[in-house]
Formats: structure tokens, C-alpha cells, sequence
């Protein structure tokens, strides 16, 4: 039966074959090197004897690789016919010689050289990680060779410390066995870290830490190479890693320009909400009273409301919502309420309805307003009779509650076409009387227009419910609309539009 | 937003929208529906019925489309409104320059006949 070794000597069979295999890489990553070097200077003879010395070195890393396998050993000492083989050779089996090899192993294919090829990198700056000071050597000075800046460090806390400090490095190439920490350790630790996680790591290993390698990549390793290193391997591994990491870096340029903008645009309309709420009127006291709540939506709804008294018997009450969302809407919003608070329309009689909304109609016509069109509720309530002219354009209507408990509130609305989509129109206006007691909630569309969670849209019908079950003197009825509100949309996200609303108490 | 074409002719044009016509249901058909609509130059029905919600930004579009046709002498008519965007479409008092037909076939027949002097 042909049992797996055991764990211990897998472990003393890879350690050798480690140790071996580390100083022949060198020999061999050195001899290339100086082999390059005598090529450059047209030393022939040095050449061709670091030719020999490269060739004889190769020729016994396959070997190593070959024969100090931990499957391999096992294979080798259950072999039947091992002492068969010995004496076929005439050597004794524990000193195989190559011919013993040639029939054993199969033939290893040698490494063809292959020309350099040309690649960009524009001088990057690559972070050598080795316990080996000759191995990090080595890879350093061929790296150099190509073109790159390097950075060595000799372990994994080193290697950690250098990537936190000030000094940029565009890839790292990191050893799996090392000492202090190992290769993997140090890649998730770089993959779990926000500010070095975009920088590429390709894994240094041996062929025998293959298992490691695959562990590493499925962590985040762009790549590995395997020892001794291959120069083409070598180029084109960090090279594609560098590609990766430049778009990476243009996709991050990219993401954070977007969120500059968008953190200019959040702040710019939480300063057009301010401005806003800074033309918006104080509560009043006295014969008529007034409470509000305005919440803007995130992307700010465009609504805006006031109300004065224009003389001592005549008290002047409008809210107003524009199409749309941002800051184009609120300049809008802004505007009108000035034009209505300053009773700017020449030749007009604000307490007429229907002349402030034609005009207004004119002043504001869409084409020359951004093709933005607002809604109107606009009321004229006189002290002495207790009346209440009102027109409202394309506006949700208002809800009056009379003085009696628990009564049906009137709809306060006309049929008038919004403000500013078509240029004439006629605007009508209703009156009605409004009895000492009574409330009246101005409001704009955002107060229930509401989506659920489950898809479903809260009704006009319900927040008039809502208002009739409130305690005729509650101090809070705004405050539970919004509360309610919140509830129906879902305690998550922003709302879709402004939310506002406006109670008058009339004594 | 989804913008479907139901029948055209030399006479008239029948599209419908399916989705919300909120700020980003607006945002999403607007060039689809003004483009073609408004390109074909006939008197267009736009068709309501798959429409769950309608905000003051999809109003707005209606009046941009129905001002474009006017130029060309053509009509929009909004057919078919659940009761919640028929709601909204009467608050707006749009009713008065852009029809309003419960009924498809009636607004089709409408659209097939109509002319603007």
C-alpha cells in the first residue's frame, strides 16, 4: 500500500530540500548575473566558465528537485527493486547516482533563455521581502538591472513598517517562509489594510509551497514566482501586476474625485437648506398662531412657505413646491417666496388669489425659469369677518378643522393649473369662513406621499385621518405627522421630497 | 422606467410607460420618450395604466412633450391613470391643456382624429 508520508517527515524532506535549493539559486542567480555582466564586457572565457558553472548548477537543482520530494522518498523506499537497482548500477541505493536518477525520474525539461522583452514601468518602486539577505540581494540587483527602484527588507514586520511608512512602493514581492512573520501573515495583514491594500503583492516560493501560494493568491496575492526566478517570469508577472495597479490607481484617482463632488454637492445643498430655512417665517402668537415643521429631503424638494399680516385685518398665509430636487429647485423656491413676501408683482392686489396667481403664472413661466413650474396654496384670511379667500395651483389642498372635536375637515382647493406651465389660464378663487377655533394645515405634497416598504403609497385620506384623531389642543401635532410619516416610509432613507407642513390656529 | 411602443402610423403614435415616474423614473425615460415622441411629430397617446406613481417632475415632462407637439400641431393625451396618478394629474390641473381619456380606445380614437386648427 502506498501511504502518504507522515507529516514529520514531510516536513524534515522539505526543509532539506529548502535548504539545498536556497544557496543553489543563489549560485545560479549570481552566475547569470555576472554571466550578463561578462557578456557586456566581451569576456569571453569568464563567460563561457560562468556557462559551465550555470549549466552543472541547474543540472543539480533538477536533481534536488527530482529526488528530495517527499512523495518521491516515500516512492523511493518502497520501491521493491531498489537494491535491484543498486546492483544493476553497481552503487549502493542511499547514494543514487545520476544514471540511477536517469532510470528512476523522468526527464526534466531545462529552461530555454528567453530574449528580454521591453516593458514600461517608469522606474516603479518594488519592495523586496526575504529572510535570505542573498536572496533579496539577488532579486534587488536583477530588478535594478531592469529599470525598477529598490526597497529591501530582510522580514515581514520590516516589510510592514516600511509599507506604512512615507516611502511609495508600487509592488511588493514577498517570501512565504519567513521566521518572524510569514509571507501570508504579512499578505493578509496588507489586504485587511485600507490605505495598502490596492498595492499588489506577488508570493515568492519554492515549488514545494505550492499549497501555500494558492492559499495566498485566494487571499488577495496578485501573483507568484517561483524559485530560482526566471527573468521572463519575472518581467511579465510584474508587469502585468503594475498594469493592474495603475488602473487601480486611475479607478481610485476616479472614486475620489466623484466623492469630492459629491461631498460638495451634499454640502451645498445643506447650505441652500440653510439659507432656506433662514427665509422661512417665525412661529407666530395672537389671534392667529402658527406652528411648522420643514424637514428637506436629501437632495432638497424645492418647497418654501410664509405667511404676515398685511394689515391689521388681513393675514396673508402660501406654501409653495417646486418640480424637481437640488439647489436649481430651492433658487426657484427662494425667488417666488421673495416675490410673494415682498408683494412684488407690480400693478397686483395680493389679496386677490387670483390676480397674484395669474401674475405669478407670467413671472415665472417655465421657459424662462429652467423649465421648472412650482405649486401654490395662497390665502387670504380677514380677522374681522372670518373669511378666507383661497386658490391653490396644482396644489394639494388644505385641511380646515372646525373648533368641534372630532370633526370632518373641508378641503381648501381650486382647480388651477400649476404655476408657470402655460402661459395664460384662468385662476379661480373660493372663499370660505373660518369659525374661532378652528385649525388650518397648509402642506405640501411630500407630507404624504409616501412610500411604504412595501411598495404602497400613503393617501391623502390617511393623513387627514390622522389629524382628525389628534387631541383638538395638542401642542405636537406636527411632530407626530412627521413621527407617523417616518413610520409609514420606514425608519431607513432619506425622503423623496421636502417635508412640509403648517398649522393655523385662528382665535 | 421602462418606455413600451404599442402601435404607430402615419396618424398617431401609442407608447406606454411601465414604473414609477418619480425624479430617477423621469431622469431615465425623458430622452427615451421626448426623443421619439416628439421626433415622430403625430398626435401621441401616452398611456398611464402601468404607472404606480407620478411625481411633479413627471408632470413637467408631460407639459415638455405636450409643448413640443404643439409646436408641430399635434397632440399628447394621457390614457388610462390608476386612480393615485389620476389623483395627482387632476391636484395639477393639467387636465385643462393636456387631455386626460380613463378609456384607451377612446384616447386612441381621439388621437386618430384629432386636429389642432
Amino acid at each position: 500500500m502506498n501511504n502518504p508520508p507522515e507529516k514529520p517527515v514531510h516536513d524534515a524532506v522539505a526543509t532539506l530540500r529548502h535548504d539545498l535549493r536556497t544557496p543553489l539559486n543563489q549560485i545560479i542567480g549570481y552566475s547569470e548575473l555576472l554571466q550578463e555582466e561578462a557578456a557586456d564586457a566581451g569576456q569571453a572565457s569568464t563567460q563561457a566558465d560562468l556557462g559551465r558553472i550555470l549549466s552543472a548548477s541547474r543540472h543539480l537543482l533538477e536533481m534536488i528537485n527530482a529526488v528530495i520530494e517527499p512523495g518521491q522518498i516515500q516512492l523511493l523506499k518502497e520501491l521493491p527493486d531498489l537494491k535491484n537497482l543498486g546492483a544493476k548500477t553497481g552503487t549502493n541505493p542511499t547514494l543514487l547516482t545520476k544514471t540511477d536518477l536517469e532510470i528512476i525520474l523522468p526527464k526534466i525539461a531545462v529552461e530555454e533563455s528567453v530574449e528580454p522583452t521591453t516593458i514600461s514601468h517608469d522606474a516603479a518602486t518594488v519592495l523586496v521581502v526575504d529572510d535570505d539577505p542573498q536572496n533579496c540581494d539577488l532579486l534587488a540587483r536583477r530588478l535594478v538591472q531592469e529599470g525598477y527602484r529598490v526597497v529591501q527588507t530582510y522580514g515581514g514586520n520590516e516589510a510592514l513598517a516600511k509599507l506604512r511608512s512615507d516611502q511609495v512602493i508600487d509592488v511588493v514581492l514577498l517570501d512565504v517562509l519567513m521566521p518572524d512573520r510569514g509571507g501570508f501573515e504579512v499578505l493578509v495583514e496588507i489586504k485587511n489594510d485600507e490605505k495598502l491594500r490596492h498595492i499588489p503583492v506577488i508570493m515568492i516560493s519554492a515549488l514545494d509551497q505550492l499549497e501555500s501560494v494558492v492559499r495566498c493568491i485566494q487571499n488577495g496575492a496578485d501573483d507568484y514566482l517561483g524559485k530560482p526566478f526566471n527573468l521572463t517570469f519575472l518581467r511579465a508577472r510584474l508587469g502585468a501586476s503594475l498594469d493592474r495597479k495603475r488602473l487601480r490607481d486611475q479607478e481610485q484617482r476616479t472614486y475620489l474625485a466623484l466623492k469630492q463632488t459629491q461631498e460638495q454637492l451634499v454640502t451645498e445643498l445643506a447650505e441652500a437648506e440653510t439659507y432656506v430655512r433662514t427665509q422661512l417665517p417665525k412661529p407666530l402668537a395672537g389671534k392667529v398662531s402658527t406652528r411648522w415643521e420643514f424637514i428637506s429631503s436629501s437632495s432638497l424638494g424645492g418647497d418654501a412657505f410664509g405667511y404676515h399680516w398685511m394689515d391689521e385685518n388681513h393675514f396673508c398665509l402660501y406654501l409653495l413646491d417646486v418640480c424637481g430636487h437640488g439647489v436649481g429647485a430651492a433658487l426657484l423656491s427662494i425667488s417666488a417666496l421673495n416675490t410673494l413676501s415682498g408683494q412684488a408683482l407690480p400693478g397686483v392686489d395680493f389679496k386677490n388669489p387670483t390676480q397674484v396667481l395669474a401674475a405669478l403664472n407670467e413671472a415665472f413661466s417655465m421657459e424662462t425659469h429652467n423649465n421648472m413650474y412650482f405649486t401654490l396654496w395662497y390665502g387670504i384670511y380677514h380677522i374681522g369677518t372670518g373669511e378666507l379667500r383661497y386658490a391653490s395651483a396644482g396644489h394639494p389642498p388644505s385641511l380646515l378643522f372646525g373648533p368641534e372635536a372630532g370633526s370632518e375637515p373641508a378641503q381648501l382647493r381650486t382647480k388651477n393649473l400649476f404655476i408657470g406651465g402655460f402661459p395664460g389660464g384662468n385662476f379661480v378663487t373660493a372663499t370660505c369662513t373660518v369659525k374661532p377655533g378652528s385649525r388650518l394645515y397648509v402642506f405640501s405634497d411630500g407630507v404624504y406621499e409616501i412610500q411604504r416598504p412595501d411598495g404602497s403609497m400613503m393617501r391623502l385620506s390617511e393623513l387627514s385621518d390622522f389629524l382628525a384623531a389628534q387631541p383638538v389642543e395638542s401642542a405636537t401635532v406636527l411632530q407626530d405627522v412627521w413621527k407617523m410619516v417616518r413610520q409609514q416610509h420606514g425608519e431607513d432613507g432619506a425622503l423623496e421630497d421636502d417635508f412640509s407642513i403648517i398649522e393655523f390656529r385662528f382665535s | 422606467m421602462e418606455l413600451k411602443i404599442i402601435e404607430m402610423d402615419d396618424v398617431y403614435t401609442h407608447v406606454s410607460l411601465v414604473g414609477r415616474l418619480d425624479v430617477v423614473g423621469a431622469l431615465d425615460v425623458d430622452n427615451k420618450l421626448s426623443g421619439f415622441v416628439v421626433a415622430r411629430k403625430k398626435n401621441t397617446v401616452l398611456e398611464l395604466s402601468d404607472v404606480s406613481f407620478l411625481g411633479s417632475i413627471g408632470i413637467r415632462l408631460f407639459i415638455n412633450i405636450a409643448k413640443a407637439l404643439g409646436l408641430e400641431g399635434k397632440r399628447l393625451i394621457l390614457a388610462n391613470p390608476r386612480p393615485m396618478v389620476k389623483e395627482v394629474l387632476d391636484a395639477s390641473g393639467i387636465g385643462t391643456h393636456i387631455p386626460i381619456e380613463s378609456d384607451v380606445e377612446q384616447a386612441v380614437e381621439k388621437a386618430r382624429t384629432l386636429t389642432i386648427s
